[in-house]
């Protein structure tokens, strides 16, 4: 069963194996000015931003939440679920440098939903890791009209989640930041797989 | 200071904003939307902006449950380019 001291643990060693780092977005002034900024490339209206989303840019991860604490909008299991979200953005950013991959994902809405939906991957590979069930891909892929994504876009991004959800039945899971929560929780937290 | 922070100061610059060109423009052309490809052991789908793009590599997916394949490749099947377990068909 999640604790509220499993989810911090949980967050530390994410932030170990990912060398990143946490910080409140309410308590940023940079993130004020990057949320003006995404309004004004019509990618996400301010508020939405703010006060629904967490944020990755660059190592540094910042949330709208306090780690373990007992939110209504933000229960432990989704605060786990999108430790793992965000650090897949890390792996990206990583793996296809990252001033390549902030200028793709902030100027093309393409590219955009194509980064979204391998990270909404680590959503799935989680959800289904702990309930055996594959979210609604559609659904979820619509959300990325929240991100400025076009119906093109979000099509795109229901396919390669469609892909991804072949291999995940016959129990393969490929990003990497999933694997790594996957051992972790495995190692750590007893009663978390219902499946 | 952070990377997009870094990348939207590099804007001012014509070299900056060349870079961040090169970025989004480059990148494999592909000709129909939703198509998808092997490149080694990638899975790629032609996005909506008519480039070749990354869906998983299948190298890299490890099994999560008891009996399930351990090792996957890329291949073309009726689906279209997806992960298969290696051996498989």
């Amino acid at each position: 069963m999640l604790t509220a001291e499993l989810v911090k643990a949980f967050w530390a060693h994410m932030q170990n194996e990912f060398g990143s780092s946490v910080e409140q977005k309410n308590d940023s002034a940079l993130m004020e000015a990057v949320a003006g900024f995404l309004e004004m490339l019509s990618i996400q209206d301010k508020e939405t931003f703010l006060k629904d989303f967490v944020t990755t840019l660059g190592r540094t991860i910042y949330i709208p939440f306090e780690l373990g604490a007992d939110d209504p909008r933000w229960p432990l299991w989704n605060q786990v679920r999108v430790c793992v979200h965000e650090h897949q953005h890390i792996v990206q950013g990583e793996r296809e440098g990252w001033a390549v991959f902030d200028s793709r994902y902030l100027t093309s809405s393409s590219f955009r939903a194509g980064y979204e939906a391998e990270a909404y991957g680590c959503d799935m590979e989680m959800e289904w890791w702990h309930t055996g069930q594959i979210f609604d891909i559609a659904g979820r892929a619509a959300g990325l009209k929240a991100y400025g994504c076009s119906a093109e876009d979000i099509a795109q991004a229901e396919q390669a989640l469609t892909i991804r959800a072949g291999v995940l039945t016959q129990g393969g899971v490929s990003n990497l930041a999933s694997l790594e929560a996957i051992a972790w929780l495995e190692a750590n937290v007893t009663g978390l797989r219902i499946a | 200071m952070r990377p997009m922070i870094a990348l939207i100061l590099s804007c001012l610059t014509l070299h900056g904003l060349l870079c961040v060109v090169l970025a989004v423009g480059c990148g494999s052309p592909c000709l129909q939307v939703k198509t998808t490809r092997c490149n080694g052991s990638l899975v790629e789908l032609c996005g909506s902006n008519k480039k070749w793009q990354r869906v998983m590599d299948c190298a890299e997916v490890k099994a999560i449950r008891p009996g399930a394949p351990t090792t996957w490749t890329c291949a073309e099947t009726a689906k279209g380019c997806i992960c298969i377990p290696k051996g498989g068909k």
